[in-house]
């Protein structure tokens, strides 16, 4: 018996506008993970008697109820992993001590000289975090210069967690 | 029985939310290297976890704000003042990184994507200005965040390059939030990199094992 008002392929086509809806480039990347397909172990009967069997791959295409599963995994990776790929990154360097300021010097004296092993007590304090955008060769100018890895909410992370499973759950077509 | 309104609902609720695609836009231009900068952090776990006392330094000075570099560069580039993490262990002293460029043995430069390696090449190469040599490196990851399966050419790249590497190199993985099958019977030799795959905070044990590695080499390297 059906659990569900819709099939899969309607689930997918929905979920697939609504992402289209609001951004082209993701649905696309999305399209294309699902567009991969899997590989499967196939197995074929060989010999005049056929009694012996050999197995091997085929690249297939997803049905549409794994592909809806697919799909959500690729988002999981954008909406729930990335934020708490940040979050780590951040409890770890909080608990990391900061190097203390050198005074100013040229650079060779800087480094002639072993570092002061010394750290502001800084363990525990939240640390900024910038990702170069402008890299150091590149000749073009960028409207910003650097990413700034902004804290996360973890309640935001665990609502996003949450919005998934239900989505698996929604997507599920058997008793 | 769930209706097509309760569906929209649910893809609405997902995509809207404030880590939903508006957090994808913010992000997309630094996916890669945010998944850089979770590794290097677990890095820093391993040695902390270890007993060690990483200590946050810039090329120039105090790294406030730390910076990622968001393309291979040199160790010694003070282009701007990049981060990297020092620590000490037994005695023996260990500089962690992160997009640094090495000479391999062939004399051809490789990027890793973090790595830890000797304080004193590290230091010789600031005073220097040079590349460091493989020689140096004792860990060395690649790091792969992909929303779908990994292309298997990424997996032979970095075998090449570890190839390249010498042997001093004591640890070297792949590390991914996602995986490909065929990719880890490749790596299944000795030598190869240590598939580390779904390395991600929602697989907290594939974390332990990423961490655990770090620290029993470097306690072994460095016992008396």
């Amino acid at each position: 018996m059906a659990v569900n008002e819709y099939t899969p392929q309607q689930a997918f086509e929905l979920l697939m506008s609504h992402l289209r809806e609001r951004d082209e480039q993701l649905a696309t990347h999305i399209q294309a993970v699902v567009d991969a397909g899997k590989d499967v172990d196939e197995t074929q009967q060989v010999g005049k008697r056929r009694k012996r069997t050999r197995s091997y791959r085929r690249t297939v295409p997803y049905g549409y109820e794994e592909a809806l599963q697919v799909a959500l995994d690729a988002l999981q990776a954008y909406f729930v992993e990335q934020p708490l790929f940040i979050d780590s990154c951040a409890k770890n360097m909080a608990t990391t001590e900061l190097a203390s300021p050198q005074p100013s010097r040229a650079r060779w004296q800087a480094i002639e000289e072993p570092n002061d092993d010394t750290a502001i007590e800084s363990i525990g304090e939240r640390k900024r975090i910038e990702i170069e955008l402008r890299t150091e060769t590149q000749l073009s100018e960028r409207n910003q210069e650097m990413f700034e890895l902004h804290e996360i909410d973890v309640g935001q992370i665990e609502q996003q967690r949450n919005s998934i499973t239900h989505l698996r759950n929604l997507f599920r077509f058997e008793d | 029985m769930a209706t097509l309104n309760d569906l929209e609902t649910a893809i609405d609720n997902l995509l809207d939310h404030p880590l939903g695609v508006g957090q994808y836009q913010l992000i997309r231009p630094v996916e890669e290297k945010a998944y850089e900068a979770y590794v290097f952090g677990l890095c820093l776990r391993a040695v902390r976890e270890l007993g060690g006392t990483p200590i946050l330094r810039g090329i120039s000075g105090t790294p406030t704000p730390f910076i990622f570099r968001g393309a291979p560069g040199q160790i010694h580039s003070t282009a701007r003042n990049y981060g990297y993490a020092e620590f000490t262990i037994n005695g023996e002293t260990f500089e962690l990184h992160a997009g640094v460029e090495f000479r391999g043995a062939s004399g051809m430069t490789h990027e890793l994507d973090v790595c830890i390696m000797r304080k004193d090449e590290a230091d010789k190469c600031r005073q220097q200005p040079d590349d460091p040599s493989s020689a140096s490196v004792v860990a060395g990851y690649e790091c792969k965040f992909y929303a779908g399966n990994l292309q298997k050419g990424l997996g032979r790249a970095f075998v090449g390059l570890i190839d390249d590497m010498g042997t001093n190199l004591r640890l070297s993985g792949f590390c991914s939030n996602s995986v490909h099958p065929q990719l880890r019977e490749y790596f299944r030799p000795q030598r190869r990199p240590y598939p580390h795959f779904r390395l991600t905070p929602l697989n907290p044990s594939n974390e332990d094992i990423f961490v655990n590695q770090i620290k029993g080499e470097l306690k072994k390297m460095t016992a008396a």
